[in-house]
């Protein structure tokens, strides 16, 4: 396989999370959304939105700065 | 010391991968066959409706809720368990943590569906995400076992990255599959820095995380007013009772596998003894909680609460209530407590009756509540039926197949870490005793007391 395929696939097993976490983020927007035209408790919907949203993007962040960190170094060539 | 010389030294953790017995096709054969049975049912139960179960007006959560509390409390075993021993430096941690953490993506997965097989209508899951309500217990159980899974997912793989990464410079069979989920990993200082900053910030994560997905399933119960579920201790209760079924499942594997692929040289007693001694620990505090529990209920005696209880000591559920008393606090401590019983075939006995005790627990928290509501009604019957059995049956297998399935294309045990703990840990340890151990200042009796206990 070539490399350049090699590395979008790469690019996809990265985007499988982003894919969950943008999901996540979609769902509690809808879902405050909902509890704002049904005036159902917002404030708690806003707050656990916020601490589950906050949650899943650090995952993200963690799994797109190993990504990058892996990548960088295999151009740049690192020290063994 | 080469690398080529450790990779030959690790051999035996790469062989279950390039080598299969007759065994494992048989056996995967029988797991697969056992799947499709339960599948067959399930089908059958979307035809016909939950009527083909055992469940009923007054019970209406029986088996697959059960099994639903019941592995998602198994899965405790892995992340969580991994990233206590990580986070504390536990040295002797390096053979068992990938089992721990393959445990959990698998069972977690297998546990999140049961809510799902538990409705008659699944597409009505749908209604969750469509007008779903962020203040009830439900949906924070889905958002916690959500977040705990993608958390174990990631924190299962930046860890297997390495070994990937040398099973690629190995070739052969998956090699481009192996190029792929390397994501490019060489071994440079760099990125071991990085890999090693981002699983600090993961395991550092994954504890609360982990914690509060058992904490909000005892919510669900524990919110509302029935019976023997109103309790503020319920939180804790099903943390412990998961990290107790966690560490015996945890056992069970490690046991397995250590027979099927001779990994005596890696798991070695030391690492069952230790875990025994955990086992231990944590039937005694399940005592403690099922001790506190029940003596609160019984003090108030208030007469609904009293009729569950009564349900659950000399009623119809007293069998299963004596015999989880039996399993998770009587055979543990028998053979954990006892030094000529607490070798691996006494410990892999202990580990079961737990897991049987602990299965036992979700059913007698959960039914005898549904069977004796506050309302006026007779006390409800539950007996399960083929379908459930079927369907728990093909959940069992399901998790060994995933697990057979797991060790032919990734190593069970982390070679990385083996070679690590080899190259750095006499090191890292004699530092660490400098710097707490009284009268250890001088550099050279410490190394020299190391050096005589290895």
């Amino acid at each position: 396989m070539k490399e350049k395929t090699i590395f979008i696939l790469q690019i996809l097993t990265l985007s499988v999370v982003w894919i969950i976490v943008l999901g996540i983020i979609a769902l509690f927007v809808h879902l405050v959304i909902v509890a704002h035209r049904l005036h159902d408790a917002l404030t708690a919907a806003v707050g656990i939105s916020i601490f589950a949203i906050v949650v899943f993007c650090i995952m993200g962040s963690v799994a797109t700065y190993v990504f990058i960190g892996f990548q960088k170094d295999k151009n740049e060539g690192g020290r063994l | 010391m080469s690398n080529q010389h450790l990779i030959d030294e690790d051999e035996a953790l790469f062989r279950p991968i390039y080598h299969t017995g007759k065994g494992f096709y048989i056996l995967a054969a029988l797991f697969v066959f056992i799947f499709f049975i339960g599948a067959a049912y399930y089908i059958r139960q979307l035809i016909y409706g939950l009527g083909v179960t055992g469940l009923n007006q007054s019970v209406t959560w029986g088996f697959y809720i059960v099994s639903f509390v019941f592995f998602i409390g198994i899965s405790h075993a892995g992340t969580l368990i991994s990233a206590i021993l990580r986070l504390s430096k536990a040295e002797w941690r390096r053979p068992i943590t990938r089992m721990a953490e393959v445990i959990t993506g698998i069972v977690l997965g297998i546990g999140a569906l049961h809510p799902l097989l538990d409705m008659g209508r699944p597409d009505r899951m749908l209604h969750l995400f469509e007008r779903g309500r962020l203040q009830s217990p439900l949906l924070w159980d889905v958002t916690s076992i959500s977040a705990y899974f993608t958390a174990s997912a990631i924190y299962l793989f930046l860890p297997l990255i390495p070994d990937i990464a040398m099973l690629r410079d190995r070739g052969g069979r998956f090699h481009n599959l192996y190029r792929v989920l390397s994501w490019g990993y060489r071994g440079t200082e760099r990125q071991k820095h990085v890999l090693e900053r981002a699983i600090n910030i993961l395991m550092v994560m994954v504890i609360p995380i982990a914690v509060s997905v058992h904490t909000i399933i005892s919510w669900i119960f524990a919110m509302t007013l029935q019976p023997g579920w109103h309790s503020t201790i319920f939180g804790p209760y099903f943390v412990v009772g998961a990290l107790f079924s966690g560490i015996a499942a945890l056992l069970i594997v490690m046991i397995v596998f250590r027979k099927a692929y001779h990994f005596e040289g890696y798991l070695k007693d030391i690492h069952f003894q230790y875990l025994g001694t955990l086992l231990l620990i944590m039937s005694l505090l399940w005592g403690y909680f099922t001790f506190a529990e029940y003596l609160t209920v019984f003090y108030g005696h208030e007469p609904n609460e009293m009729r569950v209880f009564l349900y659950k000591f000399s009623g119809g559920y007293a069998p299963f209530f004596w015999l989880m008393v039996v399993c998770n606090l009587v055979i543990p401590i028998v053979f954990l407590t006892n030094k000529k019983l607490k070798k691996i075939p006494g410990i892999l006995i202990a580990s079961i009756s737990v897991l049987i005790g602990m299965w036992l627990e979700r059913l007698i928290i959960i039914v005898p509540s549904l069977a004796n509501p506050r309302l006026p009604y007779k006390t409800g019957i539950y007996m399960p039926s083929m379908t459930e059995i079927a369907i728990f049956s093909a959940a069992i297998s399901v998790f060994a197949l995933g697990f057979m399935v797991f060790s032919k294309l990734f190593p069970l045990i982390s070679i990385w870490e083996i070679k690590e703990g080899r190259e750095e840990s006499v090191y890292a340890v004699s530092k660490r005793l400098k710097e707490y151990l009284p009268g250890a200042h001088e550099e050279k009796s410490v190394e020299q007391a190391i050096k005589e206990q290895l």
